[in-house]
């Protein structure tokens, strides 16, 4: 049981830029945190950097309330699963697991006792006997849990432990994961660039670009209420559509319609964010947002069907940090929707889209506007007013979902099939 | 093994073709060449026991193997350089070992310039040292023992040991020695339950060069070693000569010794071969 809290953690390797930037977050106790970004944004390095396995340039580092910058990583009291396991080869899974204890010298009988144990709950009671290199992956990959929770340790450290596994398995082992953190309690950290996995298994996701942290928040919020261009295009699958607006003084439209945009946006370029799922087909009410285009390409996904389709609105790119738009001709929106829809190849549509679903930034510093708006609009942060609301209509719609499965965790799944 | 795994370059389809020597004169050259150069060795070989055949046939063997020979029998010599052997192999895997963790896995100030002047002394000749060697061995009483002759011995041998070892341990990934640290192991720990048993493969192939180099060295020994007790088998080629004259029947039995003196080397090797081959080869694995 154990709170982590970085205070402006930073590590510089060579030179003069950072891997991981003045890096400031507490877990709490018995938290899955998950830490996300794309490759070499730096989560390893932050890991390793609680582990203790990287020494930290400045900030502070603090386990319950101890700062443990200088602290030996075996004083530490953490336990971590490895992308590659690291089981060693020449000890039997009995072996493997029982070697934290040994090196406490734990008694032998205790050993057994508590191996069984864990074993037990990991299902891999059958396999003790057996050499890691005779193990499927997935069955290495429990090995490794159970090697890191005989100790009973107050921290746990995963780097990337699913990317070794095929995706059915991953899905399985993610959810069982989840089931054992839950069921134990223990403060878990979880590193990932699979975004999947982090809205799936998280309690809050910490998103990092280029060492620096973009957003923390519960997985909901961080796909419902982006904090910035990175993260509202890092997050689902397909990202979010980015759009250019008309702007006036009197105010952001769409195709003639008034948006919800917040504050006074004439000052600055405004960039409009639609989730794919958040577009549909049909005429828009009044009150709606109104496209339309002609469907360009098809792809489909057996429950759902994506389509691209050239529009006449300017769709923005974000590269960089840099809002590009799209060449003439090259607009492209890209819609999410139930069903097969072939039938739509080169069809004109129409589109409409609910004015609360979309989202503004600001085009120069990439930052949401709701995040400085004085007034109602967006999610209250500090209530949870408006997280609550967002989940509700988020549950509602059924759509918001990556890759076709619902965003909720889904343990009770597991528990059902048994 | 890595090679065959890998798609046949300019194989005809269904045809299974060498990966380098492709034409069918490229591969008879290449077989008359080994097949002469295999010859260098085998013919010496040939004449040696053919020689020792001359006058008594296979009694002069028995003679060897039963008798003794100026006052040694042949186990006893034997006996001496096996000693040798293994105190030097022991002596070479355990600091190589060491230091190939130590060089591999650890970060210390220096490090490279102590590694590369490590390296520096492959190339330094036994001869060269004879004399300083001959002045240190007696000032430390180690004259004429056992360890007196392995010692220098490993001294020499240290630079490959080393460089072998490195080798080897860069090609454990660190995650191992990591989990084991977070799980509170201390370095000496890591290195007696993770590194060494994973290095296996690498021990044994340098353990058993170890032994075979210091069967097959002459010189410290010769020099090292007054009391005839002492004589090893790669020795004994020279002081069996001083005993056996020019009899027929000590020509014989001189041959016979010979060929029989190079029996342990040969069967260390044909032994260990495939523990050398394994742990040279050792260094692509993966995982
Ligand atoms: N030992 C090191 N020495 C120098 N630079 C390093 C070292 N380890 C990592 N880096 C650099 O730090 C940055 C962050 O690396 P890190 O491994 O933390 O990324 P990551 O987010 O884990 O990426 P991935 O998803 O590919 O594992 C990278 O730019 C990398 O090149
Ligand atoms: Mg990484």
């Amino acid at each position: 049981m154990a709170t982590v809290a970085l205070d402006n953690v930073t590590k510089i390797y060579t030179g003069d830029t950072p891997s991981v930037a003045n890096v400031s977050l507490t877990i709490g106790n018995g938290e899955f945190l998950a830490l996300l970004g794309p490759s070499g944004c730096g989560k390893s390095t932050l890991l390793r950097m609680i582990a203790g396995l990287e020494t930290v340039t400045s900030g502070e580092l603090i386990i319950n309330d101890r700062p443990v910058s200088g602290v030996h990583p075996r004083d530490r009291n953490i336990a971590m699963v490895f992308q590659n396991y690291a089981l060693y080869p020449h000890m039997t899974i009995r072996e493997n697991m029982e070697y934290p204890l040994k090196l406490q010298k734990v008694e032998k009988k205790s050993r057994n006792l508590k191996v069984e144990e864990v074993a037990s709950l990991l299902e891999i009671r059958e396999e003790l006997d057996r050499k890691p290199d005779s193990l499927s992956g997935g069955q290495r990959q429990r090995v490794a849990m159970g090697r890191a929770l005989v100790r009973e340790p107050a921290v746990f450290l995963m780097d990337e432990p699913l990317s070794n596994l095929d995706a059915r398995l991953r899905i399985q082992m993610r959810t069982e994961i989840v089931v054992l953190q839950r069921k134990l309690g223990i403060t878990t950290v979880y590193v990932t660039h699979d975004q999947v996995e982090a809205m799936t298994m998280a309690d809050r996701i910490v998103v990092i670009n280029k060492g620096r942290v973009q957003q923390i928040g519960p997985p909901t919020e961080i796909y419902g209420w982006p904090a910035n261009l990175f993260v509202a295009g890092f997050m689902g699958s397909p990202p979010m559509n980015f759009l250019q607006p008309e702007q006036s003084s009197r105010g952001v439209r769409m195709n003639g319609r008034k948006t919800a945009a917040p504050g006074h946006p004439d000052s600055r370029h405004v960039v409009v964010g639609i989730r794919p799922e958040d577009i549909h087909l049909g005429q828009a009410d009044p009150d709606e947002l109104s496209l339309h285009g002609t469907v360009a390409a098809v792809e489909t996904l057996g429950a759902e069907t994506l389509c691209h389709i050239a529009t006449d609105v300017t769709v923005l790119t974000v590269e960089a940090g840099e809002v590009i738009p799209a060449a003439p001709g090259r607009n492209m929106l890209v819609v999410r929707m139930p069903g097969y829809r072939v039938d739509l190849q080169d069809k004109p549509v129409r589109l409409r889209a609910d004015r609360n679903a979309v989202r503004f930034f600001d085009a120069e510093s990439g930052r949401a506007m709701h995040l400085d708006s004085e007034d109602q609009f967006g999610p209250d942060m500090k209530g949870g007013l408006g997280l609550r609301r967002f989940k509700q209509v988020n549950d509602d719609r059924d759509g918001a979902s990556l890759d076709g499965r619902p965003t909720g965790r889904q343990p009770q799944e597991k528990g059902n099939s048994k | 093994m890595r090679l065959r795994n890998k798609p046949m370059i300019g194989s005809k389809s269904g045809h299974f073709t060498d990966y380098l020597y492709r034409s069918r004169t490229d591969r008879w050259i290449m077989a008359a060449l080994l097949i002469i150069m295999s010859l260098f060795w085998i013919v010496p070989i040939l004449a040696a026991v053919d020689r020792a055949l001359v006058f008594n046939g296979w009694r002069n063997f028995q003679d060897v193997i039963f008798g003794d020979i100026g006052g040694i029998t042949i186990w006893r010599t034997y006996w001496n350089s096996f000693v040798i052997a293994f105190m030097h192999a022991g002596l070479v895997v355990g600091v190589s070992s060491l230091a190939g963790y130590g060089f591999a896995k650890f970060d210390f100030r220096g490090k490279e310039v102590m590694y590369y002047v490590t390296l520096v002394f492959l190339a330094v000749p036994a001869t060269s040292i004879l004399v300083p060697l001959f002045y240190i061995t007696r000032e430390l009483g180690l004259r004429d023992t056992f360890l007196g002759v392995a010692l220098p011995e490993a001294a020499l041998t240290l630079p490959f040991g080393v460089l072998l070892m490195r080798n080897f341990a860069e090609t454990i990934p660190n995650a191992f020695i990591e989990a084991a640290s977070i799980d509170r192991a201390s370095h000496f720990r890591i290195y007696k339950d993770v590194f060494l048993p994973m290095s296996r493969p690498a021990l044994l192939s340098l353990g058993t060069l170890s032994v075979m180099w210091s069967l097959q060295d002459f010189l410290f020994p010769s020099l090292l070693f007054t009391e005839r007790e002492k004589t090893t088998a790669a020795q004994a080629v020279l002081r069996f000569k001083e005993y056996l004259g020019a009899t027929p029947d000590d020509i014989g039995r001189y041959n016979a010794s010979l060929v029989l003196l190079a029996v342990p080397a040969l069967v260390v090797v044909i032994w260990g071969l495939r523990f050398i081959t394994r742990g040279l080869a050792a260094g692509g694995i993966k995982e």
